[in-house]
């Protein structure tokens, strides 16, 4: 990330701002997709992280720090997209699961269908620290640090985050919820 | 425990691949919209910097979780007698004052900086993490369970500056302070497995544990106008409830009413209102439960879904809640001196910790006699000045109030930003009046 550009955005300079949008768009889109699973909720997460941003920006002590910034400000746009579509997602039926069909082990392939609901059941916080370790490739740590959480915090949702992933593969008796079947 | 290690690391290794099959790039419509939405907005300049999370966890977030016991709604009413509280006499209300702006870029403009580093007095302030003197600050492992209390100056608050209280006693560390209304005690609770309350006076000599012994937590002690009783949160086995501490002999009292309800819910954080005779507290309710550990210090990543601000009235020992919206989850309630007006934090980081990072903080004031709870800006923590005439809260730094919402300036405008990992957190305050 050019430093330059950050220092002359952060002063005021909007062409040097879209400069850098145009820059780190693309990985926002990816992480906002993947923590939301929906590509218009991602949209506007996306747009939202990047006007916040151009308003907060001379607030940034370190220029060095824009894109861990800019992420951690896009994750909270995600949160905020979800707390939006809470109402609705929560009023939806709660439909029983048609049968067993959850792999029974290490060899079985898990189907892709199977870990989107599962992930789905995810909460958003644990989501975040998911995508952020195993799609952005951050180590703990430096989830930790752009979220500003403690490092413990974050291993706990990873933790939590892959036995929530594994419960709802295996051993998943609890209704499946249907998003888009108003009660 | 090998298969379902091996079984984790298959299903990481299949989400990870099931997460690189997404759309990795941003759509051009939404891109240009935001650009279009950036040329129609300003940027902040403002005084305040980057906020950060609350990092905070409280035993009483998991013993919450382990509530799951039947009520115990009991008919023990107990009378409290309880003197006004006798207030210092008003001070003449300082006006806010100048202080030195630091050098800014020539493209920004300049924020005018106002304070009120003149005020006479001091902060006792209830701060977590690395030490304020950066000692610490190396840490690459942040550790909210380090727990201490600190006095600051007004006058020049910067970490460097400021004073531990009674460092390392406890050595189980020190959260949820009360101060007395001579301003000359303090009552704390420690971090231990096990709470305990201990109480000390501000100059530092007379540190005692309270003689409450039992295979419980205590949290939250509170006392009452006159200092001669501390109210506290007692949770043991299944139940919670609050206990009242005669400090003179030594008696407790269970009060009944405040028993907690069946489900994942405790009372706390209980605040004697300063005629003395109504206890108010809160209590938040956890979206599920957990297990059933009881005073000992957990993380969570579940947040509270909902609470109340409850008043128990000592006379009667009825109780009733206050019209406040539940999804606000109101905590830190404090009251006014005249016990008219209540103050509370929406999303309270005293109690909630990190968990509830994301809700909507806040400063709200509701009156005692009813009405909509009027927001007052600001982040949490609120307290009155024991004179009522400021309001101290929580934003970064300490900052002070009137108490309608108005001349909300930094105690000191160069003190400390204590939202830093390297120098931990503060949170709650606690004006104590120059003697």
């Amino acid at each position: 990330m050019d430093r330059d550009l950050v220092e002359l955005a952060r002063e005021g300079d909007r062409e040097a701002f879209a400069v850098l949008v145009h820059q780190v768009s693309d990985s926002l889109f990816a992480v906002a997709f993947r923590i939301l699973r929906d590509a218009s909720l991602a949209e506007d997460a996306l747009q939202n992280a990047l006007v916040l941003a151009w308003r907060q920006l001379p607030r940034l002590r370190d220029a060095d720090r824009f894109e861990a910034w800019i992420h951690r400000i896009l994750v909270h746009a995600c949160y905020d997209e979800s707390q939006r579509t809470r109402h609705w997602t929560a009023n939806v039926r709660a439909l029983p699961d048609e049968g067993p069909a959850t792999p029974d082990g290490t060899s079985t392939v898990i189907d892709r269908d199977e870990l989107e609901r599962a992930f789905r059941r995810l909460s958003m916080e644990q989501r975040a620290v998911f995508v952020l370790h195993h799609y952005l490739g951050l180590p703990l740590v430096e989830v930790a640090e752009l979220l500003e959480i403690p490092a413990g915090t974050a291993r706990s949702r990873l933790h939590y985050a892959i036995a929530g992933l594994r419960d709802a593969l295996l051993v998943d008796t609890a209704p499946i919820v249907q998003e888009g079947r108003p009660a | 425990m090998t298969d379902d290690r091996a079984l984790d690391r298959s299903i990481e290794r299949a989400a990870r691949s099931w997460l690189e099959a997404g759309p990795t790039r941003a759509p051009e419509h939404a891109v240009t919209a935001a650009l279009e939405r950036i040329d129609h907005t300003t940027q902040e300049r403002g005084l305040r910097t980057p906020r950060r999370f609350r990092l905070m966890t409280t035993p009483a977030r998991l013993a919450a979780a382990a509530v799951l016991g039947a009520v115990v709604l009991g008919g023990t009413f107990l009378l409290f007698g309880g003197g006004g509280r006798s207030n210092a006499p008003i001070a003449p209300s300082p006006s806010p004052t100048v202080s030195p702006t630091p050098a800014a870029p020539a493209s920004a403009p300049r924020s005018v900086a106002l304070d009120y580093s003149n005020l006479p007095g001091s902060i006792l302030a209830e701060h977590l993490g690395n030490a304020m003197d950066g000692t610490e600050q190396d840490e690459t492992e942040y550790n909210p369970d380090r727990r201490r209390l600190y006095l600051m100056d007004p006058s020049d608050m910067t970490a460097a500056t400021t004073v531990e209280f009674l460092p390392g006693q406890p050595a189980t560390g020190k959260s949820a302070a009360d101060v007395s209304f001579d301003s000359k005690r303090v009552v704390f609770q420690d971090w231990a497995d096990q709470t305990r309350i201990y109480e000390a006076n501000l100059d530092g000599t007379g540190l005692h544990k309270l003689p409450v012994d039992c295979d419980c937590a205590l949290l939250y002690p509170d006392y009452d106008p006159t200092a001669t009783k501390v109210v506290y949160v007692r949770i043991e086995g299944i139940e919670s409830w609050l206990d009242v501490l005669d400090l003179a002999s030594g008696q407790t009292t269970r009060l009944e009413a405040t028993v907690g309800p069946p489900g994942n819910s405790v009372p706390e954080q209980p605040a004697w209102s300063p005629d003395g005779k109504t206890i108010a507290f809160s209590r938040l309710t956890w979206r599920e439960p957990n297990e059933p550990v009881v005073g000992t210090v957990h993380y969570g990543d579940v947040a509270p879904t909902s609470g109340k601000v409850t008043l128990l009235d000592l006379a009667s020992g009825t109780v009733r809640d206050l019209p406040i919206d539940p999804a606000l989850i109101p905590g830190d309630v404090q009251w006014s001196p005249d016990s008219a007006t209540i103050l509370f934090t929406a999303g309270p980081g005293s109690t909630t910790g990190s968990v509830a990072a994301d809700h909507p903080s806040g400063a709200y004031r509701i009156s005692v006699a009813g009405g909509e709870p009027f927001q007052l800006g600001g982040w949490g923590g609120p307290i009155f000045t024991p004179d009522g005439q400021f309001i101290l809260y929580q934003d970064n730094v300490f900052y002070l109030m009137r108490p309608n919402g108005s001349d909300a300036r930094p105690v000191n405008q160069t003190g400390a930003d204590l939202s830093e990992l390297n120098i931990g957190f503060a949170y709650i305050g606690h004006w104590i009046d120059a003697p």
